[in-house]
C-alpha cells in the first residue's frame, strides 16, 4: 500500500515535463509560448511548483489515516488496548507519530524529486538557487500534518471509514469551498475566509503556475498563513485529544 | 496492607435520560470469585466498562487496590470485556506481543500463558483463523500476561459449545486455585453457581441482592419420587398432611414439596405400609436460578 503510494507520488512528481510536451504535441500554446519551455523544474521555482502539486496526493494519506483510526473502532482494538492499560493520550501519541512519519515521508519524496529534477533541468547550477525556496519543503510538511490531523478528527468523530471519508471529501471539496465562494461573493474578501481549515491549509503554498503567464505571483510563504496553519494544528490536536479522553470508547 | 481489591462507592452512569447504573456500592475482597449477575441490560457490562476506564462515569468513585484508577493500575488487571478483541490479521503471538508492550511485561511470559490455556500449537496462526473457543482462550491468555492479582471476565462462555464451556470453566477454576481474585459477569446462573463464591444481582442498574453462593444454595427444595405404580403413589402423597405441592416433572417423576422438615425414613416407611415401593428417591437441590428468579419477582412485587 505504502509502496504503491510512493510510486504514484514519484510518478506524478516526475511526469510534469511529459505532460507539458504532450500539451505541445496537441498544439496547445499560451499566448505564443510553447508549453515545453516553461521552466517547471528549475531551481528555485521547482520547490513551490512541486510542493503545490504534491499537496493533491495528501488525500490518499488522509484515507490511510482515517482507515487506521476507524479500524481501531470497528475491531474494538482501541477499547481492548485501553482496558489493557494504555491511556487515551498514549493512543493519540501513537497516531500522531504515524502522521508525523507520513508527513516526513512526503517531505522526503518532495526533496528527492525536486533535487533530481532540479539538477537535471537547471543550468548553470548554483548552490544559492538550490536552497532558495527550501522553506516550501517545511511548509509542505506542516500542510500534510494539519490535513492528516483534520482527517483524524473525522475518523474519531464518525468512527466508520466510509462515513469519515465521505465526510472529509464533502467538507473539503463541497461545503467549505461553497461557503468561501459565498462569503467572497457577499462580502468581497471576508476576513473569516482565511480561517477556514481547508482554505488555510491550501493557502500555505500559493498557486504558482500563473507566474509563467502573468509574471506576478506570491512566491513566498505568507506569515499570517503560517500562523493560521500552526494554530489549526494545535486546535485539531486538542480536539482529537478531547474526543479521545472525554468520550466513552 | 489492605485485602480489598476493588471498592466502588455510589457509582452511576447515565446514557442521556437512561440510568444504566445508579448509585452502586460494591467491595470485592482478595481471593474471592465474585459473580456479577443480572438479566441482559442490567448494567453489568457498563459497570465493568467504567471500572476499566472505557466508559466515563457520571458520578461516584472507585478504587483499585485502594488507589485512584489510572492506566498504570489497569496494567495490573487482566480483563476481557464482551467478545475477544485482537488484530485479526496478526497471529496469536504477535497479538500478545502488542499487549506485552502496553502492559510493560517481558515477552518471555508469552510461552507460559499460551501453554497454560493450551494454544501453544496454534501460536503462529492468524487470529481470524481461530475457533470461538480458541479466541476466548487467547483472550484469557492475554489477561494472564501481566500475572495480575485480579481477573475480570465478562460472559466468558458466551456462544461456546458445551465442550468449550466446560474447558473455559475448568480453566477459570484452575486460575482461581492459584490464588487470583476473579470477577465474573454472567447471565448464566448455572455458571455462577458452579464457579463463584460470592455474587451480587443487578437489575436496571441497581444492586438488589448480595450474598454468598454457598448460603444461597444450601438446603433443599423437596424431593423427587418414582414408583412402578405412579398413579397410586400420587394419590397417596396427596393425602399426606405435610405436603405442599405435587407435580410431574420432565422425566415423569413426582416432585414433592413439604411445608416443613420431614423425616425421610418415616416418610418412606409410611409409603411402604401403604404397599407403594419407591424405585427412586432423591433431594432436589436448591439452585441459584430459582433464588435469582425469586429475588427478581420479589422486587417486582
Amino acid at each position: 500500500m505504502s509502496l504503491l503510494y510512493f510510486i504514484l507520488f514519484l510518478a506524478i512528481m516526475l511526469s510534469v515535463e511529459l505532460f507539458l510536451s504532450w500539451l505541445e504535441s496537441m498544439g496547445a500554446n499560451f499566448e505564443g509560448i510553447s508549453p515545453s519551455i516553461i521552466p517547471f523544474y528549475m531551481f528555485p521555482d521547482v520547490w513551490q511548483n512541486l510542493a503545490y502539486l504534491a499537496s493533491f496526493v495528501k488525500f490518499f494519506l488522509a484515507f490511510i489515516v482515517i482507515i487506521s483510526i476507524t479500524n481501531e473502532y470497528s475491531f474494538r482494538t482501541i477499547r481492548q488496548n485501553i482496558i489493557d492499560g494504555m491511556s487515551p493520550t498514549e493512543f493519540l501519541i501513537s497516531k500522531e507519530l504515524m502522521i508525523g512519519a507520513f508527513s516526513l515521508f512526503n517531505m522526503l519524496v518532495l526533496f528527492i524529486s525536486g533535487t533530481i529534477m532540479g539538477l537535471v533541468y537547471t543550468s548553470p547550477f548554483e548552490i544559492k538557487l538550490y536552497f532558495d525556496g527550501f522553506e516550501f519543503l517545511f511548509v509542505h510538511f506542516l500542510e500534510v500534518a494539519i490535513f492528516l490531523n483534520f482527517a483524524m478528527l473525522f475518523g474519531l468523530l464518525l468512527k466508520k471509514a466510509g462515513f469519515a471519508i465521505i465526510g472529509l471529501c464533502f467538507y473539503g471539496l463541497i461545503l467549505e469551498p461553497g461557503l468561501v465562494a459565498y462569503l467572497n461573493y457577499r462580502f468581497d474578501d471576508h476576513f473569516l475566509i482565511k480561517l477556514f481549515p481547508i482554505h488555510a491549509i491550501n493557502n500555505l503554498v500559493e498557486f504558482p503556475y500563473s507566474r509563467y503567464i502573468f509574471m506576478e505571483v506570491q512566491d513566498y510563504v505568507a506569515m499570517d498563513s503560517l500562523f493560521i496553519g500552526i494554530g489549526w494544528l494545535g486546535l485539531l490536536g486538542y480536539l482529537n485529544w478531547l474526543l479521545l479522553t472525554k468520550r466513552d470508547v | 496492607m489492605t485485602d480489598t481489591i476493588l471498592e466502588i462507592k455510589g457509582l452511576s452512569k447515565n446514557f442521556g435520560p437512561i440510568k444504566a447504573v445508579s448509585n452502586l456500592d460494591l467491595t470485592i475482597k482478595k481471593g474471592s470469585i465474585f459473580g456479577l449477575l443480572g438479566p441482559n441490560g442490567s448494567g453489568k457490562s457498563t459497570t465493568l466498562g467504567m471500572i476499566l476506564g472505557v466508559v466515563k462515569k457520571t458520578s461516584g468513585e472507585f478504587y483499585w487496590y485502594g488507589q485512584e484508577p489510572t492506566a498504570a493500575t489497569r496494567r495490573k488487571i487482566g480483563a476481557i470485556l464482551e467478545s475477544p478483541t485482537f488484530f485479526p490479521y496478526l497471529s496469536g503471538v504477535q497479538n500478545l506481543r502488542i499487549i506485552c508492550q502496553i502492559k510493560e511485561v517481558p515477552v518471555s511470559r508469552i510461552p507460559d500463558v499460551l501453554q497454560q490455556v493450551g494454544l501453544w500449537d496454534r501460536k503462529d496462526s492468524p487470529f481470524k483463523t481461530y475457533s470461538l473457543g480458541m479466541k476466548q482462550r487467547l483472550a484469557i491468555a492475554s489477561a494472564l500476561l501481566a500475572d495480575p492479582g485480579v481477573l475480570i471476565l465478562d460472559e466468558p462462555t458466551n456462544g461456546l459449545d458445551p465442550q468449550g464451556i466446560a474447558e473455559i470453566r475448568e480453566l477459570i477454576v484452575q486460575i482461581a486455585e492459584s490464588g487470583k481474585t476473579i470477577i465474573l459477569a454472567s447471565h448464566l446462573l448455572d455458571e455462577v453457581q458452579k464457579v463463584c463464591t460470592e455474587f451480587v444481582v443487578l437489575r436496571t442498574g441497581e444492586k438488589i441482592f448480595q450474598g454468598s453462593v454457598a448460603e444461597s444454595i444450601s438446603g433443599n427444595e423437596g424431593i423427587e419420587l418414582a414408583a412402578d405404580d405412579m398413579e397410586s403413589l400420587e394419590k397417596l402423597v396427596n393425602t399426606l398432611p405435610e405436603v405442599l405441592s405435587v407435580k410431574y416433572n420432565n422425566v415423569n417423576r413426582l416432585e414433592v414439596r413439604f411445608s416443613n422438615e420431614v423425616n425421610m425414613t418415616q416418610f418412606h416407611q409410611s409409603l411402604i405400609d401403604q404397599k407403594v415401593v419407591l424405585t427412586h428417591l432423591s433431594y432436589i437441590n436448591r439452585s441459584l436460578e430459582k433464588q435469582f428468579l425469586q429475588i427478581l419477582s420479589d422486587q417486582n412485587a
